[in-house]
C-alpha cells in the first residue's frame, strides 16, 4: 500500500458513503461543513478505513479528524508511510 | 441470625436448572468471596420463570418471609424486584440497551452493574459482518411486553401497521423505530436494519412472514425470552428457511439452534454482584456503591449450525469466540 493508493481508498469509501463523486471531493474541507459528515457517518468511514487498512483508530484520534486529508494523513502515520509526498488524486 | 437472599433468575434458554448455570454458580461464588456460603451462612432461593408476570407472583410470595438481599437477574427483574422489594436491597445486573429501565433502577436506588451489550460498540459490531460476510439485512425483532419496547416504541410501531398494507417491520432509516443505536450500527457495517414489534407468539410468526429470507440475519434479544414460544418461533424459523440467527445477550441460544450469540460477561458480573451482595449483607449501604460498567463479552459459536446453513466461518473469526460448538 502507498500513499496515493491510501487516497484513493479513502475516497472511494468516503464517495460511496456522502454520494459524490471522487474526483468532485476536495480533500481539505471540512467533512461536516461540506458534505454534511455526522457522527454516524463519520464512523462508517472510521470503520470501512480500520477495516481496509487493518488499523485500529481510537475515539481520540477519531475526533481530530476534520478533512479527506487529515483522515489520509493519519492512516499513513499508522501505516509508516509518513514523510513521502502524496500525489494529488485530481488536478 | 442467618442471613436470606432470593435470586430472580430468567433467561433460560437450554433445559439446564438454574442452580447449573453459570450466572447462579458465579453470583454464590461471589457471595462466598464475601463471606456468605450457600446453606451454611445464608439462605439462597432461586426463583425461575421467563415470564414476568410469574416472576412477580413467586417473588411476593417469597418475600413472605423476611429477606435481606435480592439479586436480579437482567432489567426486567429488577424492576419486578424494586416493585414486589418494599426497600429490600436489590443487586443486579443488566445491559439497559438504548438505556431501558436505567433510570427507574437508579431512582430506587438498586445496585448495578451494567454488562455493556455486544451492540454498544461498532467495532464489536462488526463481528457480524465477518462471521456472515453475505447478509445485508439485519431482522430485529421486539416483545412489546419488556422495558426494552419503551411506550413511544410500541406506539410507533402500531401506527406504521395501521398506515401500511404492506411490511409491518420499520426500515432502520425510519424516525420511528425504537432502537435506533442498533440500527446506527449496522449502517456503520454496511447493513440494513429492520425493526417489529410484536404482542405474542402468533403476531411474530405472522410478522416473520415479512422477512426477506434471501440474505437476512434474524437478531433477536432477550425479550423474546419473555414471550412465551418465541425462542422456539424463532429457532424454528431459522432452520426451517434456512436463515441464520443471531442471538443478543444469551449465549445459551447457541445450544438451540442459534449460529451465534455473544452476551456480557455474565461470570464476571455474576461474582461482582455477588460481592457487592456480601458486602451489604455486610452491613454496607446500598447506595455507596458505584455503578459498575463492564464491556467484557463473552461469545459463542456454533460451528456446525453455521455449516448447515453454508457458512464457513474463517478461523480468525472463529477465535473470536469463547466457546465454540462443533456439534
Amino acid at each position: 500500500m502507498d500513499t496515493v493508493n491510501v487516497e484513493e481508498t479513502v475516497l472511494k469509501h468516503f464517495a460511496a458513503i456522502v454520494h459524490v463523486a471522487p474526483k468532485k471531493l476536495d480533500t481539505g474541507a471540512n467533512l461536516a461543513a461540506e458534505y454534511g459528515v455526522d457522527s454516524l457517518k463519520a464512523l462508517k468511514l472510521i470503520s470501512e478505513i480500520e477495516v481496509e487498512f487493518d488499523i485500529d483508530i481510537e475515539e481520540d484520534e477519531a475526533r481530530c479528524l476534520k478533512s479527506l486529508d487529515d483522515v489520509v494523513e493519519l492512516i499513513k502515520a499508522k501505516l509508516g508511510l509518513t514523510g513521502t509526498a502524496v500525489r494529488p488524486l485530481a488536478s | 441470625m442467618r442471613k436470606r437472599v432470593v435470586v430472580l433468575n430468567a433467561y433460560t434458554l437450554s433445559p439446564r436448572r438454574a442452580e447449573d448455570l453459570v450466572r447462579i454458580r458465579a453470583f454464590l461464588e461471589g457471595l462466598e468471596h464475601g463471606g456468605y456460603r450457600r446453606s451454611k451462612d445464608v439462605d439462597v432461593d432461586i426463583l425461575d420463570s421467563n415470564n414476568l408476570g410469574e416472576m412477580e407472583t413467586l417473588t411476593r410470595d417469597a418475600l413472605r418471609q423476611p429477606v435481606d438481599l435480592i439479586h436480579a437477574v437482567g432489567t426486567p427483574n429488577a424492576l419486578v424486584a424494586i416493585r414486589c422489594g418494599c426497600g429490600i436491597p436489590v443487586v443486579y445486573y443488566g445491559a439497559h440497551p438504548e438505556g431501558a429501565g436505567e433510570a427507574a433502577c437508579r431512582e430506587a436506588g438498586a445496585v448495578g452493574v451494567l454488562t455493556l451489550p455486544f451492540t454498544q460498540n461498532y467495532k464489536h459490531f462488526r463481528l457480524v459482518r465477518a462471521l456472515f460476510p453475505g447478509v445485508k439485512q439485519v431482522w430485529a425483532p421486539f416483545y412489546e411486553d419488556t422495558v426494552f419496547c419503551q411506550p413511544d416504541m410500541k406506539s410507533n410501531h402500531r401506527l406504521h401497521r395501521t398506515r401500511t398494507c404492506g411490511t409491518p417491520w420499520l426500515d432502520g432509516t425510519s424516525s420511528h423505530i425504537g432502537h435506533p443505536g442498533l440500527a446506527g450500527l449496522c449502517y456503520i457495517i454496511g447493513l440494513e436494519y429492520r425493526e417489529f414489534v410484536y404482542h405474542n407468539c402468533d403476531d411474530l410468526l405472522w410478522g416473520l412472514e415479512f422477512v426477506d429470507r434471501s440474505n437476512g440475519l434474524m437478531m433477536p434479544y432477550n425479550d423474546s425470552i419473555y414471550c412465551e414460544g418465541a425462542p422456539a418461533a424463532l429457532m424454528r424459523f431459522s432452520v426451517e428457511r434456512g436463515i441464520p440467527l443471531f442471538w443478543n445477550n444469551n449465549t445459551e441460544a447457541t445450544r438451540i439452534g442459534a449460529v451465534a450469540a455473544i452476551s456480557g460477561c455474565f461470570r464476571w458480573a455474576g461474582i461482582e454482584t455477588g460481592k457487592i451482595a456480601a458486602s451489604i449483607l455486610n452491613g454496607a449501604t446500598p447506595r455507596s456503591f458505584p455503578w459498575i460498567t463492564s464491556t467484557k463479552t463473552f461469545g459463542s459459536l456454533n460451528v456446525t449450525r453455521a455449516r448447515d446453513l453454508g457458512l464457513e466461518p474463517a478461523p480468525k473469526v472463529v477465535a473470536q469466540f469463547d466457546e465454540v460448538i462443533m456439534s
